[in-house]
């Protein structure tokens, strides 16, 4: 501290600025007016969040469609908020070699309570497969409480064009390990023929047939879409549908639902 | 035609005024709808939002939707309510609201299409049509003190309360400010005070009336930042409070109509009216003062004072009760008040013969003396106590302070010296010991 | 000069409804709906007046009397809270005749000037309004009665100033602002106050009421959430007879033997006292 006279931060004014500083918060609300706004029309026009944002969960699933997660519990160990809920189950107790993840366990339940979830994330970091991570999707909501508990279909990602939904077993000669590496990398021509003999109506077998045929693309994980922006009469009739189905924003129907969950066809 | 009023009436029958006044009627219902919309959206863009803009285009359904919605809401009474009196407060506002653009001209003698019947564009006008205005003014009040009162519950009647102190004091200076203007025009007749701003309109050479009368107009129509009697942070929504649905659409109704009440006053007394601004007056030899081109005019100069309403809205806070009773009768009125006595001053020497150059040259010696006192008046001294203060005490009061304004602190002891390794050391352990 | 058809419904519409208006602030209880009565009847007198060509006049009558006087009173019948009927006992003995006795004397001489009275046409109101009638109206109230006007004004001004001079009081203290009730604020911290605004009573599951003091983040009760008239009549509850409230009727629900009587009497007024602070001793 010196014996300098007290300065202001800010730069100091000149004698016209001085002399309308009373009224310069007209000026303030005046040029405000040629700003462009910074609201977000939400219904109208969806904007994507940024990529890390921190949205609903998602399971996902190895290229050729088994789940990954293991049933292990470690993101319900984790959650700060007790919102998960898991119990696994064993793959060796599905009929004729069937798998739903490879290896020992799969996870038969999965809950995830949204009415309690804070979304910090930490399960996604207990998550030792990385079944478990988190999509932009931010249109959580809903009129029930029932409705907001999410079960493992309306968390499971959807199977990618290509992918053979589970259960079915695993790639010939591999274990979890190979799966785990990211060796597999598209269903084989005898999971196929397995689907083909147990669920012969499954409508992914064309998919994948192509896929091992050679006439497809191996498939890719599909990323979160935002849903289409809706005009009013759109936000209208898309809110009293909803209510009636159960309480959970996610479409449970046709085209708009970009990350539907693919197992419960 | 009427002794004293410009315009002529004489061809005027009964047929002539229902129609002008279901006109009137017509525009100020459209207007106040479109008014809501207006400031809503104003507002909204001055905090960088985009207001109203679901309903229509740009959102302008978006006051009719509300209508509608006050509309079909449940009618409560409340049980302690005086029930005659609170049903009868919010028709007191309305009625009084709607009165006053009877006598506002919308423009000169216009002729009706096709046809040669030529008639003034105002409903009426008389010698004291100002008088008039502060008169249905000054009754609207009673329907926000009676309801206030009538709803038997705190709030209301505190807010009533307040808003009669304070459109009685508001009132004496709107009425002061608008005194200047009769002066110069020589009439209390609408018609008669446009007609005589062809020259100059009174806000300049009238500019502290016209301040004055801006600010009071504010409080006499209860728009932020003098929004005592609905302040909600602290009368919930005072005298409305107890008010649902229809009777408090009357409520909101009758503060719009005010609103554009004051603002066509304000145009008419001091804006020129319905007269074309300067550059536009000159074209065509006065071509756009006549027929209907001046209600164009007199809409914009409307408007105009509309937007500053909500531009005040939008930038200042609401006053404190006191700081506003004290701003109204200690500073409103004094510069009302003697605004008044300069410009009678004024007048006198007009009429005792001294022409207006003789009074110009004057005025400019005299505010050339006066900014030369000002420039060598010495400067405030700081108050001696401060001064003597700048010994600092850091224990002032008998617990440790930061310096105030002009204080210093001392120089520390230890400045430039390192902390010997010992002494910490010593302290360590000190602190260890009292754990 | 006679009454134009218009003028004389106007005044038949207007005149018995102001009659009824008059008589209604004899018999109407509340003082409120007698204000507006009176209301009513001066707006309809300004009325009147603007119809008999007098629009100054009746102007001038509704601002200064139905908008400045009668918003004073009624200011004053709203403050002081007239709400019931007044009192009807009589005061005065034998008021009520003496009163009814005056009237009927003063009905009578109006009546008796009125029946012998002729209705004239009107004269010289056409002259007089020539140059408008406030013009008019300011030439004589400002050249033939400028002296009286004057003298008026320097009454009225005199009393507003001896209204002024006989409620002024001298401020004994200095002058208290926000300014300096912050500072006495700081001030008093020396004497353990705090800054901030005292902690609000306690919300608990069972119980949320003002005698209830708050816990800290320390788990134990804050003496001074509970209001101060409260402690210094004793009225105050101690948390743990709350709490101790509380548990008694979780037991009770779940079949436990406690009883209403009971439980009123550990939630009552005479707590036991909050369990001393753990002390400094335990810690070193």
């Amino acid at each position: 501290m010196t014996d300098k006279p007290y300065e202001p931060l800010r730069p100091k004014k000149g004698p016209i600025g001085e002399l309308l500083a009373p009224v310069a918060g007209f000026g303030v609300t005046f040029s405000a007016m040629f700003k462009p706004t910074v609201t977000e029309e939400y219904p109208r026009k969806k904007t994507p969040p940024q990529q890390r944002y921190h949205g609903r969960h998602q399971l996902n699933r190895y290229a050729d469609g088994l789940e990954k997660c293991i049933g292990c519990e470690l993101c319900a160990w984790a959650c700060p908020a007790d919102a998960i809920y898991v119990e696994g189950g064993d793959n060796a107790d599905l009929p004729d070699g069937a798998h739903v993840s490879p290896g020992e366990r799969y996870g038969r339940v999965y809950q995830i309570n949204y009415l309690r979830c804070i979304f910090c994330g930490l399960c996604i970091e207990a998550c030792p497969t990385r079944a478990l991570t988190m999509t932009n999707d931010y249109e959580l909501a809903g009129p029930t409480r029932a409705g907001m508990i999410y079960e493992k279909q309306d968390l499971l990602a959807p199977l990618a064009d290509g992918m053979l939904a589970a259960p079915h077993p695993m790639v010939e000669g591999t274990t979890d390990t190979e799966y785990y590496r990211g060796e597999v990398t598209a269903p084989t021509a005898a999971q196929v023929e397995w689907v083909r003999e147990h669920r012969p109506d499954d409508p992914t077998l064309d998919a994948a047939a192509a896929v091992v045929a050679g006439k497809a693309p191996a498939p890719t994980q599909r990323k979160h879409e935002l849903r289409p922006s809706q005009d009013r009469a759109e936000a209208t009739r898309a809110a009293a549908t909803r209510s009636n189905v159960d309480g959970r924003t996610a479409p449970r129907d046709g085209a708009g639902a970009a990350l539907t969950p693919g197992g419960r066809a | 035609m009427i002794p004293g009023v410009v315009a002529d009436f004489s061809q005027d029958n009964w047929i002539t005024y229902l129609v002008k006044a279901v006109l009137i009627l017509a525009f100020l219902l459209t207007s106040v709808l479109f008014a809501i919309w207006f400031e809503r959206k104003v507002v909204a863009r001055m905090q960088v939002r985009p207001g109203p803009n679901w309903h229509g285009p740009a959102g302008l359904l978006q006051s009719l939707a509300d209508a509608m919605k006050l509309l079909l809401k449940e009618d409560m009474t409340v049980t302690r309510a005086d029930r005659v009196i609170y049903l009868l407060a919010p028709m007191i506002s309305v009625f009084c609201a709607l009165l006053v653009f009877a006598v506002i001209p919308f423009g000169p003698n216009v002729t009706i299409p096709f046809t040669d019947y030529s008639t003034p564009a105002q409903l009426t006008d008389f010698p004291v049509a100002v008088l008039y205005i502060l008169a249905c003014a000054a009754l609207g009040v009673y329907g926000i003190v009676l309801g206030g009162w009538s709803s038997g519950s705190t709030y209301p009647l505190l807010g009533s309360v307040r808003s009669t102190a304070q459109v009685i004091s508001y009132e004496l200076a709107m009425g002061l400010s608008l005194v200047s203007v009769f002066v110069m025009a020589g009439s209390m007749s609408t018609s008669s005070i446009v007609d005589s701003q062809t020259q100059i309109w009174w806000f300049l050479p009238l500019a502290p009336a016209f301040v004055v009368y801006i600010i009071s107009m504010i409080g006499e129509t209860n728009r932020l930042p003098f929004d005592l009697p609905e302040a909600e942070g602290e009368l919930v929504s005072g005298y409305m409070t107890e008010y649902s649905s229809m009777k408090f659409a009357w409520f909101f109704l009758a503060e719009y109509i005010n609103m554009l009440n004051v603002s066509a006053v304000a145009t008419t007394l001091f804006l020129g009216g319905w007269r074309a601004p300067w550059p536009l007056s000159a074209v065509g030899d006065g071509m756009l003062n006549t027929g209907w081109w001046p209600i164009l005019w007199f809409l914009a100069k409307l408007w105009l004072l509309m937007f500053v309403f909500v531009w005040i809205r939008g930038t200042l806070l609401r006053l404190r009760y006191d700081q506003f009773m004290t701003f109204g009768w200690k500073v409103l009125i004094p510069v009302a008040l003697g605004w008044v006595v300069v410009l009678g001053t004024f007048q006198w020497l007009g009429l005792a013969g001294v022409t207006r150059t003789q009074l110009f040259v004057a005025i400019a010696v005299a505010a050339v003396v006066v900014f030369a006192v000002i420039w060598v008046w010495p400067d405030k001294k700081e108050p001696a106590g401060r001064r003597a203060h700048a010994e600092f005490d850091p224990f002032a009061g008998g617990y440790p302070v930061p310096p105030l304004p002009g204080q210093t602190l001392p120089r520390s002891r230890r400045r430039g010296t390192a902390i010997p390794h010992q002494k910490v050391a010593q302290s360590v352990d000190h602190s260890e010991e009292t754990r | 000069m006679t009454a134009s058809g218009g003028e004389t419904l106007l005044f038949w519409v207007l005149a018995p409804l102001m009659v009824l208006a008059a008589s209604g602030l004899l018999v109407i209880r509340r003082a409120v709906h007698a204000a507006i009565c009176v209301m009513f009847v001066m707006v309809g007198l300004a009325i009147l007046y603007v119809a008999q060509e007098a629009p100054f006049l009746g102007v001038v009558q509704v601002v200064v009397y139905t908008g400045a006087v009668m918003m004073l009173f009624l200011f004053v019948l709203m403050l002081v809270g007239v709400d019931a009927a007044d009192s009807l006992t009589e005061t005065i003995r034998g008021q009520r005749w003496i009163g009814l006795l005056l009237g009927a004397g003063l009905a009578a001489v109006l009546l008796s000037v009125i029946g012998r009275a002729t209705f004239r046409p009107a004269v010289g109101l056409e002259a007089e309004n020539a140059v408008t009638n406030p013009v008019a109206l300011a030439r004589v109230l400002f050249e033939d009665y400028v002296v009286a006007m004057q003298v008026v004004g320097v009454l009225l001004v005199t009393a507003a100033l001896a209204g002024l001079v006989l409620t002024h009081r001298r401020r004994l203290g200095p002058r208290v602002t926000q300014r300096t009730v912050a500072r006495a604020r700081v001030a008093a911290l020396v004497e353990g106050r705090t800054l901030t605004p005292l902690p609000a009573p306690g919300v608990y599951a069972q119980n949320n009421a003002m005698d209830t003091p708050a816990l800290g983040p320390d788990g134990q009760p804050l003496e001074h959430s509970v209001p101060r008239v409260l402690r210094i009549r004793g009225q105050e509850r101690s948390a743990t007879a709350v709490l101790a409230a509380e548990e008694t009727l979780v037991e009770r629900r779940t079949g436990g033997r406690s009883e209403l009587a009971e439980l009123s009497r550990t939630a009552g007024t005479s707590g036991p006292p909050a369990p001393e602070t753990p002390g400094g001793e335990e810690h070193r």
